[in-house]
Order: C-alpha cells, then structure tokens, then sequence
C-alpha cells in the first residue's frame, strides 16, 4: 500500500505578528504545513503496515521544504517537491494539474490524501479537482477512514454522511478532525535525512503555459483589508 | 509572405480564438437544490445574486433544479427565474448523478456564468464540475459584482479566516464559476405575476 499525502506549504501567522503589516506578514513569514494537511498526514500513518510507504508531495519555492520537513518528521518515508518557479503562483486547477503529474510519476498510489480546505483561502478545491485530473473517486471533508483491501469506507463532515469508495480514492480530510503528533527532537533530527526530491516542469511533462499563473484561470485582482 | 500563419493574420485583425470561444458562452445559470421537497435558502441566496447579474448583462437567468418538482420551479420563477430547468435527477443528493447531470446541462446550454449557493453539498460539487470543465471556481464568495463591458463576474472572498479580503475573477475560461460562503446572498421576494418557462432535463 502506498499513500500520498498532499501539503501547501502556508504562512505561520503564529510569528511575529506584532512588528509587520498583515501583506508583509503572509508574504515573508516561515512556510509550515496548511493545518488541514497535517490532519490528512495525522489520517494517513495510522493506517501504514509493514512494507507500506508514506509520501509527501507539495508545489512550492524551496522555503516549502520547512512545511515537508515538519510532516516527515511527524512520520511521512519521503517526498517530492515541485519547485520549478514557472508552476508557482497557480489557482486550484493550475496546481491540481501540477500535482496529479507528480503523483502519476511516482505511480501506484492506492489513497491520495489532503486537507479538505487551505485556511489561507477555505476554497476546498484540491482534493476534488485532483481527483478530477487523477481520473478517481472522491469524498469531500472526509473525517474518519476505514481502510479495506479494495474498498475504503469514509465518515464526512456536515450533512453528508459516511460513503464507500474503490480503491484507489482521493479523501479531502476536514481540518480539525483529529490532533496530529507533534514530533520530538529525535524526530525532527531523522526527518532532516529523509529524501527530499525536486521536480521540475520537464520531469513532469507539463509547460509553462499550462500550470502556474498562466495556467490559471483565476486571478487576483485586488488585496484589501476588511472594513473596520 | 509564406511566413504568415493563419494565427499571425488572426492576431493583425484582433482575433483570438479564446475570445471567440468566450462568446459562445451566454445567460446565467444559477443550480438550485431542493432536499426533502423544499428549495435551500443557500439557492434562493444564489438565485437572488443571479438575477443581479442577469440584469446587469442583459442576459437570461436559467435555474438547475435538481431533487425538485414542478411546484419548485414554479417557486423559482415567482422569485426572479426565467427557465427553469427540472433535471429528472434522483431526488435526494447523490455526487455522481447530481455532478454529471449538472456538468452536462453546463455544457449543453453554456451559460457564460453558473452560481452555487455555499452548502455541504454544492461544496463537495463545484470543485469536481469546475474540474470536469476544465474551467475556474471563485470558491466561497460573500458577494459579487458585475463588469458589465467586460462581462465578468468579480467576487469577494475572505482569506486567512477574514484577516484579509481578495477580489478574485475569471477573465479568460468560460463558463465562470462562483460557489458561495454560507449564508451569502439575499432571497428574492416572491412576484406571482411573474411568467417564465418550465423545461424537463432528461438525465
């Protein structure tokens, strides 16, 4: 059994909040795991046996190998990490499409894992827009799993309720859901030594045209604070 | 002389096949659920956004009712519908009949805007349609407003949890899509005057 586990490397607003303006904030703050993404790690290794292997997979600069080093040492094997500058700056259907090459190029992954939604941005758009590009089943807010040889049964947040799906299946896992491991040294130590593989572009097939921002088709027009 | 291609001329007369593409695409279409018979107050919010900018566009508002029944429509219309669409969908929620259905009413009427009003379900399905269109979703909006000249839709969406706004667009892939935050929109009142057209979608 092999997992994948998707992580958007996000700002730790938990950092010096005081002496910076909110802009200069997100943008120049430590990049950690999306707290829903350390959930959907926290989901994935309990369900690891003799054998199986656990792998990270995040598109971002190289300020997002803190947010993978975190999650490896919360127990992750390995990870790739898409770092080519031209993939940066997508929408949810630029990195979608990012991530599910890097997943294909890896291969044989019965469960892709993510948060169910990014705090930055609360959208929720990854896990079913990969499964979408991966050409498999979904399930949204995903909060329990119980794992079958070809099957996998999942509880869902909200009015939804508990659903089946075949395996191999993408589970967008609700923030909050459950309280993942906060790793000790000795962790953080051996996790500093695990592989780290960068990705780019031409590894993964793709063109600039295509992912990143001018494969998105949602832009940002305008950042303003809100009303006081 | 040889040297010019098909796209260069194209692109000396102003001519873009994007564009062209964009143009196919017209009307609002707004999808409306109705679980246990009655319609969501989430979709009457959206329907209330899209007639706004129906208006603002001069184009047609088209509501996708799924798990409703003729009283439903006729509801719809009293509240701003010009088209409802009835899709002969299973009337409680199921993600892939209701997905697809949706998707291919998307395809088949191209409506240039689809709205979503913020609920459980049309969360876990905007995302797979947006994906399946191959297209973009402004995911979580509080409220819209219309471009008219440039026919777009901008919406607002709260980021970092309301530490910060962003206004957000889709200029370029068509149709634009906007699924709402919960609780969005403001419901239509209620006109019984109000004409509109009742069409069955087979599924």
């Amino acid at each position: 059994m092999r997992i994948a586990v998707c992580v958007k490397p996000v700002p730790d607003l938990n950092t010096a909040y005081v002496s910076k303006s909110r802009v200069e904030l997100v943008e120049q703050s430590k990049r950690v795991p999306n707290p829903a993404d350390e959930n959907a790690a926290e989901m994935a290794l309990p369900l690891r046996r003799e054998g199986d292997e656990i792998v990270a997979f995040t598109v971002g600069s190289d300020t997002a190998v803190d947010a993978l080093r975190r999650v490896l040492a919360m127990g992750l094997d390995r990870a790739y990490l898409v770092d080519d500058p031209q993939a940066q700056g997508g929408d949810a259907l630029a990195d979608a499409k990012v991530l599910a090459a890097a997943i294909n190029r890896a291969g044989g992954f019965d469960l892709v894992l993510c948060g169910a939604s990014s705090f930055v941005h609360q959208a929720g758009q990854v896990g079913a827009r990969l499964a979408g590009a991966l050409n498999l089943p979904h399930a949204a807010r995903v909060i329990s799993v119980a794992l079958g040889e070809s099957k996998v049964g999942v509880g869902r947040a909200g009015s939804l309720g508990a659903v089946e799906l075949g395996l191999p299946a993408v589970l967008a896992i609700e923030p909050g859901c459950n309280s993942p491991r906060l790793p000790n040294a000795m962790a953080v130590m051996k996790a500093a030594r695990k592989p780290v593989e960068h990705l780019s572009l031409s590894d993964l097939g793709l063109t600039a045209d295509e992912v990143g921002e001018a494969g998105s088709a949602v832009r940002l027009r305008l950042t303003e604070l809100p009303e006081a | 002389m040889s040297d010019i291609s098909a796209q260069d001329l194209m692109a000396a007369f102003g001519i873009s096949l994007e564009e062209e593409a964009a143009e196919e695409y017209r009307g609002v279409m707004v999808f409306a659920e109705a679980t246990g018979g009655d319609i969501s107050a989430s979709s009457l919010g959206a329907l209330g956004f899209g007639r706004e900018i129906a208006d603002a566009f001069g184009a047609r508002l088209e509501v996708l009712l799924l798990g409703g029944d003729q009283a439903a429509a006729q509801a719809l219309i009293r509240r701003g519908a010009d088209t409802v669409l009835l899709a002969e969908a299973p009337a409680a929620y199921e993600p892939d009949a209701w997905a697809t259905a949706t998707a291919s009413a998307i395809q088949s009427h191209k409506p240039e805007v689809v709205l979503f009003g913020g609920s459980d379900i049309t969360r876990e399905m905007a995302p797979w349609i947006a994906q399946r269109l191959s297209t973009g979703l402004i995911a979580g909006a509080q409220r819209i407003r219309a471009e008219a000249d440039e026919r777009l839709v901008v919406g607002t969406v709260a980021l970092f949890g309301g530490r910060l706004f962003g206004e957000f667009a889709c200029p370029e892939k068509r149709p634009q899509i906007i699924s709402f935050a919960e609780g969005a929109g403001h419901i239509p009142s209620e006109d019984t005057s109000r004409q509109g057209e009742i069409e069955t979608l087979a599924i």
